[in-house]
């Protein structure tokens, strides 16, 4: 024989469904207030007294529909019982009253009211309904005679219940609870953190002054601390209020985009420093999603400090991308530390490619009746992980990549097209709009007024593609105004590219003077490499020569030293290694009588040996400041530079001018009267520099062994030209004579490599 | 003929290695096989160290890119060049090179002409 049997309920589901579920005093706060708003309260209270006496109280007062006697019984006693779930929540109310008609629910669950349990051992309940001859119901819970007994059922705890006339909370209808026998303590970082929190749990983007709800938060204790403080994050009394995306106003880059009521469309939006760069209406692809949005803002440096200066908090200590469902958060998103959405897990396989959380601000706003996208029933965990889910999912990945696409490829992270004189990055936003406008899904699309503004800067190529993209979308989507745009900038990207041309022209000729000026400024800055007066060497400076000194002095002595030392322990010394050291002896020698020429005429760094120079500035200077100095006045030297290009190279500048001065004193020798030293590019590009005397030349038969050592046709040593042929080698440099064709004297042509 | 090693590291090539030939000549009297490896700055010289076996190592101060003292840090740094002997020198006897590497062991600093009698005495055993 069958029976039905029924399940009993034990007295300890109160634990389950209230302090137990509801996992922080914040959350619980939170569950009331969302009460609060469903009951349509255009205000609601929560307020602190005797925090620091030991008898606190919390007591939270709206201006809601409250409640009859029917409601307590069939609703408000009614365990995981919901008329918002139901859809009968309203079914009283007047259909003319215009405040109630289209604000959603932030609860469904029926467990809300449970949330007292988490907060204090004892409930109070006030509540009078919107109607005539109303009354006020009270209700007295508590909550420990719950835990007594779980063998006790549920339904076998009583409460208690009275009617009274008026209530004592002195508005018409609405709803007071007061909670008594708080289980933690509050204090005042706890409350600030709470109002935070509560801050956070409003939707920023929607209006509470046209959604006519307000939360205040009143604590009597703090009142007098609070005049201490001016930042509104830092005072505990009063309005709370979501005010983060006013404070970010419009420095930063920012994506919206909206999934329409009827799941067809989605229209994106993205705004660089409030300048509209594109909107654009594209199919929906996403088959489970409607009636929502995604709101993104990247971070930059600028909006990281302006956020933390006007928060009085890090973003990061914020929080990133928030989700509300029907104008109220669902945690654990936007969470600091948390990363529901795999942001920062993504960002750490390309770290200079995707944007993380800390780049990040925003909200997923879901409105109603999206039932498919639930809250769990553990607060805190989020929404059920569904197919709409895993499309809620990819839809923020969709919106969040356009973003990355701009700030990546456009701005190149933190360059912002409202700095107007960017123009390569106005040419990148006309190449991601070239290739967005691309697309087939787009059924409209829309740029700035200055959209024109922004294509001018692009490249000819990108900028006819958008015309033409423009044209298909105008063509398709019968939309004569986008059409008359296409045909606009395909009239202007003509007088553009006829403008850039003669800009160019103009450009080049500003070029050409600007060089020609060019090499007169260098020939004065030049002038000061070498200073010509006597009283420029400073201490620094003379050290500097003295050390060279030292040191080749030193390698004179070491060298004299060690024929010495063969002398005396009877080693040989080849003739080779005779002329060897005789060549190094005479070159240290050189060195020492150059640095005494420098010593007081240049006000050249000589601490290192090698410096970095333009051969042809350095010729000109050492010609025209040291040259003059150490030869006699029956040759004239002079420099002339006909280089376009500078050629750079590391040298040692004494050898440089070792090789100058042996130049011109072998053309001194063959009496010469007039050298001239002229600097030029070969076809090459390769800078070469020709020394011209006027001398008697050198025949034909010696001019292939001048450079041998030891070798000379004058009373000279024969050192002189082996030494600029070891030094100009080293220089990877090249030198050759020719005797000049239509005149007397030689061409020493030096020939420097790239 | 006992040998020694030297690695020694100046830009100045043809001081230094007039320097080195003498110092040749005169270890070879003390019966010394001097031999010296040569590096013009400090960049390899940790790699040089770790394919050689040397008795000591000289170096100057003034160099480019980095002056001697970096590169006498970076070789204290190796475990197994803690004890190498150092001579840091430079021309420049303004230059307070005690100073330089004072946290360092076994450095002996050195005005460059006194610096063939330091070898002298440092590795010849003079």
């Amino acid at each position: 024989m069958s029976e039905n049997l029924q399940f009993k309920v034990s007295s300890a589901l109160k634990d389950i469904i209230g302090k137990d579920l509801i996992s922080d005093d914040n959350m619980a706060i939170f569950e009331l207030v969302k009460n609060s708003f469903d009951a349509h309260s255009s205000e609601v209270i929560v307020r602190f007294e005797n925090i620091y006496s030991g008898s606190a109280k919390i007591t939270i007062i709206d201006n809601g529909k409250g409640m009859n006697y029917d409601d307590l019984v069939n609703k408000w006693l009614f365990v995981a019982y919901s008329a918002k779930k139901d859809g009968t929540e309203d079914d009283d109310l007047d259909y003319r009253s215009n405040i109630y008609s289209k604000r959603p629910f932030a609860g469904a669950k029926g467990i809300g009211r449970f949330s007292c349990d988490r907060l204090g051992k004892v409930l109070y309940l006030e509540t009078t309904k919107q109607e005539q001859n109303p009354k006020t119901e009270v209700l007295l819970t508590e909550w420990e005679k719950f835990e007594s007994d779980i063998k006790k059922e549920f339904i076998d705890i009583q409460v208690v219940h009275d009617t009274l006339e008026h209530n004592s909370f002195h508005r018409s209808h609405g709803t007071m609870l007061i909670i008594n026998e708080l289980r933690s303590s509050w204090d005042r970082p706890k409350l600030l953190r709470l109002k935070s929190a509560l801050a956070k749990l409003i939707n920023p983007s929607v209006s509470q002054d046209q959604d006519g709800f307000k939360i205040l938060l009143e604590v009597p204790e703090e009142i007098s601390n609070d005049r201490f403080h001016e930042d509104q994050h830092n005072i505990v009394n009063g309005e709370v209020r979501n005010f983060i995306f006013e404070a970010l106003g419009l420095k930063t880059t920012r994506i919206s985009s909206t999934i329409s009521s009827d799941g067809l469309y989605v229209e994106t939006e993205l705004r660089d420093a409030g300048r509209l760069i594109y909107r654009i209406k594209e199919r929906n692809n996403f088959k489970l999603l409607h009636n929502l949005n995604f709101t993104l803002y990247y971070l930059n440096m600028s909006a990281k400090l302006t956020f933390t200066r006007r928060m009085g908090l890090s973003s990061t200590q914020y929080g990133h991308v928030f989700l509300y469902k029907s104008g109220f958060r669902i945690y654990p998103f936007g969470e600091p530390g948390e990363d529901p959405l795999k942001v920062n897990a993504r960002k750490a396989q390309g770290y200079n490619r995707f944007l993380g959380n800390r780049d990040l601000i925003g909200e997923i706003s879901i409105y109603p009746p999206n039932e498919e996208l639930k809250e769990t029933s553990s607060r805190g965990d989020g929404l059920i992980k569904n197919s709409t889910y895993e499309e809620l999912e990819a839809g923020f990945w969709e919106t969040l990549r356009r973003l990355e696409k701009y700030v990546v490829e456009v701005q190149q992270w933190g360059i912002s097209i409202s700095d107007e004189s960017n123009y390569d990055l106005r040419s990148r936003a006309s190449n991601l709009i070239a290739k967005l406008t691309g697309s087939d899904d787009i059924i409209e699309f829309e740029t700035s007024d200055d959209f024109l503004e922004i294509i001018e800067a692009s490249k000819a190529n990108s900028a006819e593609s958008i015309v033409n993209n423009l044209t298909r979308i105008a063509l398709s989507s019968n939309d004569q105004d986008l059409a008359l745009q296409a045909r606009q900038a395909a009239d202007r990207i003509k007088q553009i590219q006829l403008a850039r041309e003669e800009a160019e022209r103009e450009a080049e000729q500003e070029r050409r003077r600007a060089s020609e000026a060019t090499t007169k400024l260098r020939e004065k800055i030049s002038e000061n490499l070498f200073l010509k007066s006597i009283n420029t060497t400073d201490f620094e400076e003379v050290i500097s020569l003295l050390h060279h000194i030292g040191i080749y002095a030193g390698t004179i002595d070491n060298n004299l030293k060690g024929i010495s030392l063969r002398v005396q322990n009877s080693i040989d010394i080849s003739k080779e290694d005779l002329y060897d050291i005789i060549r190094l002896l005479s070159f240290e020698t050189k060195k020492i009588l150059n640095i005494v020429a420098f010593a007081t005429k240049a006000n050249f760094k000589l601490k290192t040996e090698n410096k970095e120079v333009n051969i042809a500035d350095y010729i000109r200077e050492y010609v025209s400041n040291i040259i003059p100095s150490v030869t006699d006045s029956v040759i004239k030297v002079s420099f002339i530079d006909e280089t376009r290009l500078q050629h750079i190279k590391q040298i040692k500048p004494i050898e440089l001018n070792i090789v100058i001065d042996n130049l011109v004193s072998n053309a001194r020798k063959v009496r010469a009267t007039n050298m001239q030293i002229i600097a030029k590019e070969d076809s090459e590009n390769q800078l070469t520099v020709d020394f011209v005397d006027n001398g008697s030349g050198i025949s034909e038969e010696n001019i292939k062994k001048i450079y041998d050592f030891g070798f000379t046709t004058t009373d000279g040593s024969g050192i002189g030209l082996y030494h600029v042929k070891e030094i100009l080698e080293s220089l990877t440099a090249t030198i050759k004579a020719e005797n000049n064709a239509n005149s007397t004297g030689v061409t020493f042509t030096i020939r420097f490599k790239q | 003929m006992k040998v020694k090693k030297l690695l020694w590291i100046d830009d100045m090539e043809h001081w230094a290695s007039s320097a080195a030939r003498n110092l040749e000549m005169i270890a070879s009297k003390y019966g010394v096989n001097l031999k010296v490896i040569w590096a013009v700055n400090g960049e390899e010289v940790l790699q040089i160290l770790m394919q050689y076996d040397f008795d000591g190592v000289i170096m100057d101060f003034h160099m480019e890119p980095f002056n001697g003292d970096k590169y006498i840090q970076d070789i204290r740094n190796e475990d197994h060049l803690q004890h190498i002997p150092i001579i840091f020198y430079s021309q420049d006897n303004s230059a307070d090179l005690s100073a330089l590497v004072k946290n360092l062991r076994g450095v002996t600093t050195v005005y460059r002409p006194n610096l063939e009698d330091n070898i002298k005495e440092l590795f010849f055993g003079e």
